[in-house]
């Protein structure tokens, strides 16, 4: 029935796994990868009408799309099952459901493929490193093997079930997404007094007596200071104009400064 | 300063790692230990490359280039830092590599913008139902982000190498070096900031506090934090289950009447 050879499908399923940045750009971000991704198997499915192929192709192309890439690969199983359909104006259905998902997948991909391994493996390989261990890049690499795996049935899943897998399981993505959640903010709790060092030097001195400062701050709360520098960030960082590379160098000139007065 | 080998090695292998990672994707914890440890066997010190990779790969665990947004390149930091540790010192490096990570953001920011002119070429191309020639648009608009964001940086920062370092040295004073330092210690508390902010911290914020306790209070190491963390993940996930059911099951009762 269908026009597609299995070699057709895994053609697709390669060049989805290879499409994140290909002609990125910030007017339609990922939607090149994407074409290039699924366009010639839609060549070859509608090979006897030449101007609804360019149409389509064209279409994909022109459209917005930005998502994490591992559930990227259950969108364009999807819409390849959609279009092999052949149904009247399927392509508008892909598209809408494309549109439709890239934003919650990417939300939940983003967390659970992004930031939760980088937080929780990114210390163990950074501080195993300075012990000078790769274990820790070990590990990294196992994870790495292991969103390949998945990555790999994602679009598997995506082209066999199409939309029915997504809206089925909501509830329960919704809940790793949680319990993700939940995790990578309990390793920043701890990350952040275990990785900002900021040490006041200055010491007060009566007569013979001195005190020190950092003392003072040691007995209010541990790691009392890379708590506060860190507070104080995330409140800038809620401010207009404040992007992270301002930041950067707000840091940086900001470290310098309390270093050539001696504070720290 | 640099051997003609070293400088070809470096990019090559830097640019290697760039272009596997944008198509297959890369480890994203690790991956910037190994480019400064390969970086630091090309120049002959393996455990320079080690420290200088595991101290920028602290730094950029919160900052996820997430969105299509930009952040600072410790990347190419970790591969320029260690090269030019190794032939100076390691203040010198760190100080360098923390630079060119910091100015690498614009010029992914630009990459990203060029990418427009291949989308443009490839509509037009799929207007004239030249579909190859689309896809070959598409396909090398992927390399001027990575010869901008990769290839070129580093080149340039090597040939520059001599330069740079004696600039350095000979003008730039101790308190200045020593504040780098400094701010390197400082600046993973950026990426934190980032991380809560992209996190739903809204009724979840007791678990940073969990984990602070239990590192500043107990000493638990990352790892044990961890596990710790994935308990109570797995409890909240096993409570949310059941109150879904438990909704589910109501307003199903609902709809009986």
């Amino acid at each position: 029935m269908s026009k597609l050879t299995k070699k057709d499908i895994q053609m697709v399923q390669l060049r989805s796994w290879m499409y994140q940045w290909k002609s990125f750009n910030y007017e339609t971000m990922q939607s090149p990868g994407f074409t290039n991704a699924i366009g010639p198997a839609i060549e070859k499915i509608y090979d006897n009408d030449k101007e609804l192929v360019k149409e389509k192709i064209q279409k994909y192309l022109t459209t917005f799309y930005n998502t994490t890439n591992e559930p990227s690969q259950i969108i364009c199983g999807a819409c390849l099952a959609i279009e092999e359909s052949e149904v009247e104006g399927c392509t508008d259905t892909a598209i809408a459901l494309r549109t439709g998902l890239m934003g919650p997948f990417a939300g939940i991909g983003d967390a659970i493929f992004r930031i939760s391994p980088k937080v929780i493996f990114g210390s163990l390989a950074g501080y195993m490193a300075l012990e000078g261990s790769l274990v820790g890049v070990g590990l990294g690499i196992l994870v790495l093997l292991a969103f390949y795996f998945i990555k790999y049935n994602f679009f598997w899943l995506g082209y066999r079930e199409g939309a029915n897998f997504i809206t089925s399981r909501t509830e329960q993505i919704k809940n790793l997404t949680n319990s993700t959640i939940i995790l990578g903010l309990t390793m920043v709790g701890t990350m952040i007094p275990s990785t900002v060092k900021i040490k006041i030097k200055t010491v007060f001195t009566y007569g013979e007596a001195t005190q020190s400062i950092q003392e003072i701050l040691d007995k209010i709360m541990p790691y009392l200071l890379p708590v506060l520098v860190t507070a104080v960030i995330y409140w800038l960082l809620g401010k207009k104009n404040f992007t992270t590379v301002r930041m950067v160098w707000l840091v940086i000139a900001f470290a310098t400064l309390l270093t050539f007065i001696g504070v720290m | 300063m640099f051997s003609f080998l070293q400088i070809v090695l470096l990019v090559a292998f830097y640019t290697f790692n760039t272009v596997y990672g944008n198509y297959f994707g890369n480890p994203g914890a690790g991956n910037i230990v190994i480019l400064a440890y390969v970086s630091g066997l090309i120049m002959g010190d393996a455990n320079l490359g080690l420290y200088i990779g595991g101290t920028y790969e602290l730094m950029n665990i919160g900052l996820n280039p997430l969105g299509g947004s930009s952040v600072p390149n410790y990347r190419t930091g970790a591969v320029v830092g260690t090269a030019i540790g190794a032939v100076s010192n390691l203040e010198t490096g760190m100080a360098i590599g923390i630079i060119t990570a910091t100015l690498g953001t614009s010029l992914d920011v630009f990459g990203k913008t060029v990418g427009s002119f291949f989308l443009h070429k490839a509509q037009s191309a799929i207007g004239k139902m030249n579909y190859k020639k689309a896809y070959n648009w598409i396909e090398i608009g992927m390399y001027p982000r990575v010869l901008l964001t990769t290839t070129l940086p580093t080149l340039i920062a090597l040939m520059a190498g001599a330069a740079l370092v004696t600039a350095i040295n000979d003008f730039i004073p101790v308190w200045m070096l020593n504040g780098f330092k400094n701010a390197g210690n400082m600046l993973p508390a950026v990426g934190f900031a980032v991380l809560l902010r992209s996190l739903q911290i809204k009724g979840n914020f007791h678990y940073v506090i969990l984990g602070y306790a239990l590192f500043a209070y107990m000493g638990v190491p990352a790892l044990g934090v961890a596990l710790i963390g994935v308990v109570f993940a797995i409890i909240a996930y096993h409570n949310n289950t059941k109150h879904n059911e438990l909704a589910s099951s109501l307003s199903g009762g609902d709809d009986d009447e």
